[in-house]
């Protein structure tokens, strides 16, 4: 079908094709729609793709996504003995919004997914032990409740023992607000499980 | 357990239907494959989340159709109740399910577990006894999810633990250096399994005494049924360390079979009947004796732990037994609503409950 497009245009659709979750349908209509718009927005478009890709990478201490290097958050007065560890970039943006927190990060870039091919390897794991010198008091994990975050979680926690680190995991359960009639059965029991003295 | 109302849309040979079951016994007739049996299968998939015949859900989506739905009207202690299963398709073979309860989405599939109590007897028990492992595991997985809904997530969960797993052993088979991560598996394994067999042992306690009074009743004393647990993993005292430690040991062979061959997803149920294996030693008829004796314990368990009578389902199950046997099984039953399935309609008229009828030809119901 994309055939009997001009080959530019098939190229485009091509492109968006490349991202997750669109599939060809949507990458057709997105391909049209940028076909439509004026050259100075697809210059802000285009040149927006490039900076980020240029402008952004790796922070060489926590692996988050930076302008500069070592990132903000390490490069602050933040407390740096506490490691909070993130799977992805977004769930450190989430905790970030909490304003609650003020240690320090490691994104890894994943979880340990045997399934999809996902090795320790693969994830910024060597990058966090190398972090774990004498100042380092205590390495939070805050990956997700599944099955891969877990296992991920106890692999970090036998890796990180023999530091002599305190290393712990946040609570899973019940959200703030949620009234617990409505809560379904697994996150309850995970509730009652994790509960703490008052 | 009271259906006062179902509809059907696209499910199996069902175009558009809507049956209002009452009180008492429905008996569903009408000639082969014309579709009584499956107005039986969505009353149990409204209940436990699956059929009874497949475990494929686009099996259930009428031919050239792209989504069935089903949706169930009753009252549970006369509180009412309604449950929605819509699926689409979206290729052959994956489909999205959104089951709602009273109206509202659930946002897993165990929570429909308890809502609507049922107890099927169908032709396909008898596989319980005459097939595989498998099929003992399914039945008792199914009964305990019904009751526990912690036990339905610990099953998802370990599943899920057993698909990391194998994909683990078959990397490391292949060369892979991560052999230090089966350790991590091994121990969630062990941690969620024996959860699981504690379970299923407490369960199928429960179900050997009941199903053995029940055959001792049906037999008139004569003959002796015993169910039992058959856990294959060794010096098992029911503490995860020790299941740990087994498949510790067995690591090397796990990673040459690149599968998990250890846990509840290998167990066994035994039937015996006078000590010994029903499957391979017992007669047909002692093999649907045995099969009602342990339906029957399961109708009781139900009933006890939720203290609602559950919906009977009788999918052609007391055909093959003579009057006399059909009628004390039948005393024995203590529901408030059943559903039979049978090709003509005069063999149940010598029950006095209350009786509907129904007649399907051709994906049509009508009440007689």
């Amino acid at each position: 079908m994309a055939d009997m497009y001009p080959k530019p245009l098939s190229r485009l659709i091509a492109a968006f094709e490349m991202f997750p979750g669109i599939g060809r349908k949507m990458a057709s209509r997105l391909a049209f729609h940028l076909l439509t718009m004026d050259d100075e927005r697809i210059q802000y478009i285009s040149e927006s793709i490039r900076d980020a890709k240029a402008g952004l990478s790796y922070c060489s201490v926590c692996c988050n996504i930076t302008q500069k290097d070592p990132c903000d958050i390490c490069s602050s007065g933040r407390d740096h003995s506490v490691i909070c560890v993130m799977s992805s970039v977004k769930d450190l943006m989430a905790m970030e919004r909490t304003c609650e927190y003020d240690g320090v990060y490691h994104v890894l870039h994943g979880v340990i997914s045997p399934m999809e091919g996902v090795n320790p390897e693969d994830l910024k794991i060597k990058e966090l032990l190398r972090r774990l010198d004498g100042n380092v008091k205590e390495v939070i994990i805050a990956t997700n409740s599944s099955v891969e975050g877990e296992a991920t979680a106890m692999y970090l926690s036998r890796l990180i023992k023999p530091f002599n680190i305190k290393v712990t995991r946040i609570a899973h359960g019940i959200s703030v607000g949620t009234e617990i009639e409505y809560a379904d059965e697994a996150t309850l029991i995970r509730a009652l499980k994790g509960r703490t003295a008052i | 357990m009271l259906i006062e109302n179902i509809i059907l849309k696209n499910f199996r040979n069902y175009e558009y239907q809507e049956i209002s079951p009452k009180k008492g016994i429905n008996i569903i007739y009408g000639r082969n494959a014309q579709g009584k049996t499956n107005i039986l299968e969505s009353i149990f998939l409204s209940s436990t989340a699956r059929s009874h015949r497949t475990n494929k859900d686009t099996d259930l989506i009428r031919n050239l159709q792209q989504g069935y739905f089903i949706k169930i009207e009753g009252k549970r202690d006369e509180e009412p109740f309604s449950i929605d299963i819509n699926c689409t398709k979206i290729t052959s073979r994956s489909n999205k399910r959104i089951i709602k309860v009273n109206d509202i989405s659930l946002t897993r599939t165990g929570q429909l577990m308890g809502v609507l109590n049922s107890v099927m007897f169908s032709p396909e028990d008898l596989t319980v006894i005459k097939e595989g492992p498998s099929e003992r595991r399914r039945f008792l997985d199914i009964l305990i999810s019904q009751i526990n809904p912690s036990y339905f997530y610990a099953l998802q969960e370990y599943f899920k633990i057993i698909k990391q797993k194998n994909a683990l052993l078959k990397s490391v088979y292949e060369g892979g250096k991560n052999r230090d991560l089966i350790e991590i598996y091994n121990l969630k394994q062990a941690k969620t399994g024996s959860k699981i067999i504690k379970e299923r042992k407490i369960f199928i306690e429960q179900i050997n005494m009941k199903s053995k009074q029940n055959h001792y009743d049906i037999t008139k004393g004569i003959e002796n049924l015993d169910i039992r647990y058959d856990c294959d993993i060794p010096d098992y005292s029911g503490d995860e360390n020790d299941f740990y430690k087994a498949i510790d040991k067995i690591k090397d062979k796990e990673i040459r079979v690149q599968s998990s061959i250890l846990g509840p997803h290998r167990d066994d149920i035994e039937i015996l009947l006078d000590g010994m294996n029903i499957r391979d030693y017992g007669s047909q008829g002692q093999q649907r004796t045995a099969i009602l004796s342990l339906k029957f314990a399961e109708m009781q368990i139900i009933k006890e732990k939720t203290g609602k009578k559950p919906v009977l389902l009788l999918d052609d199950a007391l055909s093959e037994l003579d009057l006399l046997r059909k009628r004390t099984l039948l005393d024995k039953i203590d529901t408030n609503q059943t559903f039979i399935t049978c090709t003509e309609k005069r063999k149940y008229m010598t029950l006095d409950d209350n009786i509907s009828f129904y007649f399907v030809n051709k994906g049509t119901v009508k009440s007689i």
